[in-house]
Order: structure tokens, then sequence, then C-alpha cells
């Protein structure tokens, strides 16, 4: 042979663009199949993703539902005494910040009752309180307007006359919604009403079995909806993979490197798992959410819903298409990338 | 991607035998066992060719006869199961994945039965793709592959897709993109069976011109004797043996089977 025409073997190297091209018009052109595939995927997030979303869901409202429940005591316990809220003045006195229940009930009265007036210097920090204007005044003018006096917050109480403080109030009685605040020695159980719910020890340790076995619940429901997931989406990828068998074969005989087919793939399985990650964490989200809204009705789920945690598994789920998606094409790529190219030209899959 | 190993890869080109100048391929008792469970198909047993640069050799031979098995064999796409295949000297069997790839993508042109077109691509992306393997820059594959597919009568068909195209034009796309990196051999299994009479015809005139005007070495499989006549010598095969050689005036043709007074 002539040596000096002969080319020195340079490395094929392919730039991951032309990969890309390959794969993006593969996918335009293959539209209903691509579809087909992508469908897989959707399904599989899908299920996933409402299930998570069905979790998520549901703790909310239980939540939720403890909450109101908690509110509505409170809100029947000041009616007990004060039938006719409107037109009654409130004060809050305490330390560190408002519960949530605190805050919702602080909301709550101050739609009733008007006014809400707060101890300068002694008041509890909060969330913003929707609708209510906390007007800061001296102990003796609380003492002097409000009906109900409220200790919240969960911090330390402040430092004052509280004796004095009661014994001008016009209602000579502390409603105390902070769980666990400490009581200054003044205020003993006459001068104060316990409107925080107290859980007994055997209470305590119910509620903590049962927090235990839904979180051993929802971890196994969550593998076997990943299972699920996991199982659907290689098929899709198997099915795609395999019916291009002779493309590969072609491709090979055109000098592409075993390593070129597998990036083609793992690149095509990443866009298809994004789409379909994308789309199924929309669709399933959805789905829960149309489901516990028939069954709980709107307000309640959507005022329970973490909308943040609910992100979080969205993009969560997003990922987990495109991870799947590479991970069950990685097997049937490199079989195809390694195949002889005459054995893949023959397969008519 | 590992590099490629420059100088055993030179050093495996480097062994010319002065007397053996012409010979671009050569087989040497190549078997060619397929199994499948229990089942064992013999396709070749012990084929032995030469084939030399710048001929248009014909493979003849019935169905089952181990054609396409012989062609994969030479060609490089399957690995004998016992013989040796030489490819300008080169022992195929040393070289790694990625030296084959690099003779796949240069050294030989494939042409098949099915034309094996990606179908997703249109006919101008088809014929530039083994040039992107080869390292090409877009532009250049570009106008390359406009200048191959004018050659084969195809320049006014660059951006359809396959599936657009008659048989024989994607026979065409499929020959244009077997020149695509200016190959010493092109190998054209069955080339013409799925094309009717004047169609094929058209592809065997322009192996023959190719091998006229770029000296391109034509090697051909087929069961059809009208396809014979552009060859410089045919060879025939029957259960995976070479049984004889002949040039086509040395040929009686009858209506399906033909005789030779050849030589081997
Ligand atoms: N990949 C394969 N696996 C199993 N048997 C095969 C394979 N390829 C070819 N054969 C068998 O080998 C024999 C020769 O086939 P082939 O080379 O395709 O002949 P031809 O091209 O002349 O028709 C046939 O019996 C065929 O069935
Ligand atoms: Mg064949």
């Amino acid at each position: 042979m002539n040596l000096t025409t002969a080319t020195i073997p340079e490395q094929v190297k392919l730039p991951i663009r032309i990969a890309l091209e390959v794969v993006l018009q593969g996918l335009r052109i293959r539209l209903g199949r691509s579809v087909v595939t992508i469908t897989g995927v959707v399904c599989g997030i899908a299920f996933l993703m409402s299930i998570l979303t069905g979790q998520i869901v549901k703790r909310g409202v239980a939540d939720e539902d403890a909450r109101r429940e908690e509110i509505s005591r409170i809100m029947s316990f000041i009616r007990s005494d004060l039938p006719k809220l409107s037109g009654h003045t409130i004060g809050i006195v305490g330390g560190g910040t408002l519960s949530e229940v605190e805050a919702r009930v602080v909301e709550q009265l101050a739609g009733e009752a008007g006014t809400i007036l707060a101890l300068k210097g002694g008041t509890p920090s909060a969330r913003t309180l929707h609708g209510v204007t906390l007007r800061p005044v001296p102990a003796a003018q609380m003492a002097g307007e409000a009906s109900v006096i409220f200790i919240m917050g969960d911090g330390n109480l402040p430092d004052f006359d509280w004796n004095g403080f009661l014994g001008q109030a016009l209602n000579n009685l502390a409603a105390v919604t902070a769980p666990d605040v400490k009581l200054p020695p003044v205020l003993t159980a006459e001068r104060t009403v316990q409107l925080a719910r107290a859980w007994s020890a055997e209470e305590l340790e119910a509620k903590s079995l049962e927090a235990r076995k839904e979180r051993f619940r929802s971890i196994w429901i969550t593998v076997i909806s990943l299972l699920v997931t996991v199982i659907g989406i290689s098929n899709a990828m198997l099915m795609s993979v395999t019916e291009r068998f002779r493309e590969i074969g072609t491709m090979k005989c055109l000098g592409a490197l075993s390593s070129f087919v597998t990036q083609m793939f793992v690149l095509e399985a990443s866009i298809m798992g994004l789409v379909g990650g994308f789309f199924g964490a929309v669709l399933g989200a959805a789905f829960a959410l149309t489901v516990y809204v028939i069954t709980y009705g709107g307000s309640l789920v959507f005022s329970a819903l973490p909308v943040g945690t609910m992100f979080l598994y969205a993009v969560g789920c997003v990922f987990a298409g495109v991870a799947l998606s590479i991970v069950a094409a990685l097997y049937p790529a490199k079989v195809a990338a390694s195949m002889v190219p005459a054995t893949a030209l023959r397969s008519t899959v | 991607m590992a590099k490629i190993d420059m100088k055993r890869f030179q050093a495996l080109f480097e062994e010319p035998g002065e007397q053996e100048q012409s010979v671009i391929i050569r087989g040497v008792d190549i078997h060619k066992i397929y199994r499948s469970g229990p089942q064992e198909t013999h396709a070749l047993r012990g084929a032995t060719l030469d084939v030399y640069r710048g001929e248009y050799l014909s493979i003849m031979g019935p169905s089952g006869s181990g054609k396409s098995t012989l062609f994969n064999a030479i060609g490089a796409l399957v690995k004998p199961t016992s013989g040796r295949v030489y490819i300008d000297q080169v022992d195929i069997a040393q070289l790694d994945t990625e030296e084959l790839a690099w003779l796949r993508c240069r050294k030989i042109g494939y042409v098949f039965q099915t034309f094996n077109l990606i179908q997703v691509m249109t006919c101008l992306e088809n014929v530039t793709l083994p040039m992107s393997f080869a390292g090409l820059s877009t532009e250049e594959a570009r106008d390359k592959g406009i200048r191959i597919l004018k050659m084969v009568g195809l320049g006014h068909r660059i951006l359809h897709k396959p599936a657009e195209l008659s048989g024989g034009q994607q026979q065409r796309v499929a020959v244009a993109r077997a020149l695509a990196n200016s190959p010493d051999i092109i190998l054209a299994d069955e080339p013409t069976a799925n094309l009717d009479q004047s169609t094929g015809q058209e592809i065997i005139d322009l192996f023959k011109n190719l091998q006229n005007t770029l000296g391109v070495t034509i090697i051909s499989a087929t069961h059809d004797t009208k396809m014979l006549q552009a060859s410089d010598r045919i060879l025939w095969i029957e259960d995976g043996v070479i049984v004889k050689a002949a040039r086509p005036e040395e040929m009686t043709f009858t209506s399906d089977k033909f005789g030779a007074h050849g030589h081997h």
C-alpha cells in the first residue's frame, strides 16, 4: 500500500453538539414515538408526584384540622365569657413569638372585636397579621380598657407588677394560650385560664406511635411508587432504544464509536426525562389536589397546603424523571452500543 | 476516550510485501459459525480470496450461500470465528474498537440491500454524518456532501427525507454516504436486490463510473446474473466457500444458471 497517502488515524471525537443535533432531530421527526415514550415517563412521575402530594396534603389537612379545633376551642371559651365580642377591646401580653394558632386567634378577634391592644415592651412578635392593627399601650391603659387579657407567645413574660395590673383590670382573669410558658408565681391558677391544649403522657405516646406508623407507611408507599415509576420508565426507554438497533448498526458502520451511541441515548433520555418529569409533576400534583379538594373541600386543602414543600417535591420529581430515564436508557444503550454492527443491522425489531 | 496508539497503528500498515502491492483486501481461510442456542450455522467454511486495488469484484452465489457473512467479515463488521482478514495488509483482528471505527469511517464505504438510511435525517445529513464522525467541520461537510450528492445525480434532492425518495434515489443517497470520507473500498451487499431492473442497472453504472473516475475498489455481492457485466472479476460462493473465480467474458449466461470455464 501507499504509505505516504495513509492518513494517520486521528481520534474520532465528536462534539456533544452533534449528538444533541441528532437527538433533537430524532425527537422531532419521531414525534409520535417520542410522545409515547415521554408519556411513559409522565405516567411514572405523575404517579410518584400524586402520591407525594397526597401525603403532604393529608398531613397538612390533619395539622390544619387540629389547629382549627384549637382555635374554635379558644374562641368558644371567649364567647362563653363575652357572648357579643363586637365593641370589646382585647389586650395581648407576652414574649417570644406567636404560634400559628395564636396568630389566627388574634386575627379572628380583630375581625370580631375590633380593637387589639398590645402591651408596650411586652408583646410577642408574629408573622404578618392580616387585618390587625396592634395598638401599643402602657399597662395602666390596657388594664383599664381590655375586656380580656391574653397571655400569648412562647417567650418569657415581661417582668412587671402583675398583681397591680390584674387588680386594675376589667376582667381579672388572664387567658393563657401559650402552651409552655412559665408564669410568674403571682399568676396563680385562680387568676388564669389555661386554654392551650395540654397533652397527657398517654396521648403523647399514642401520638408519637401514630407518627411513627405514618412515617413507615409513607416511606413504604413512596418506595412502591418509585418502583412503579422505575418500571414504567425503563419499559418506555427500552422500547425506544431497541426499536432503533438498526439505526445504531448503521451509525456504527459509518464509524460511530460506542461512546457516541451511548452519549446519544443518554442525551435523548435526559431530554425526555426532563419534559416527561415536568409534565408528570404538574399532572400528578393537579390530580392529587383535585381528589383532595373533592374529599376535604377547597378551603381546607389550600389553607393547609405547604406550597414550598410541594414545590421542592415537584423539583425532586423532575430530577427523578431525568435520573431514572438516564439509568433506564443506559443499559439498553450500552447493549446497543457494544453490538457488532452486522448484528445490529440484521435486527428487525 | 482512549487515545489511539499511533505507533502501533502505523506499524500495522507498514509491512508491505512488494509483490502484494495491489492486494487491498485479503481473506484467508475464513470460517464463521453462528450459534443461537444449540443451533449452529456454518455460514463460511474456509473462504479465501484476494481483492485487487481498483477492481470491480462481484461475489455471486445463491441466497444463503454466505455472501453477506463474507461481506461483513471482509468489511470489518463481524469477527470471523477463525481465519484472517487483511485490509491494506493490516490484520483487522488486531485492531481495537476505536481503530475499527476509524477503519469503517474512512477506508470502507458500505452500501446495503435495504439502503439503511437514517430516516430522521435529510439526504444531506445522511451523507454528512460520517464526515462528522471523521471530524470534519459542519461547513466543510456540507459543501462536500452537496458535491457528492450532485455527483450521484441528486443535487436537487439534498433536503428531502429518505422516505420522500424512490428506492433508486435512496440507494444513490446510500452510495453518496458511502463515498463521504473518500474511501478506498466500497462494499455493496446486494445493492440492487430491492430495485427494479433499470434502476438497479443505474446503480451498477454508478459504481462502474466511480471505479473509473475515482479509482475506488468496488466489491458487490449479488445473486442476479444480470448485474455481472460491469465487473472485472466474479467470485462464486457456494455453501460458505469460494468455488471459482472468473471474468465476465469467460462465462456463458443462461436464464438463471451460469457456468464458467474459469480459474480456481
Ligand atoms: N446473524 C446470524 N445468526 C445466525 N445465522 C445467520 C446469521 N447471519 C446469517 N446466518 C445464516 O448463515 C447463512 C449464510 O447467510 P448469509 O451470509 O446471509 O447468506 P447470503 O447473504 O448469501 O444470503 C444462512 O444460513 C443464514 O441463515
Ligand atoms: Mg445476503
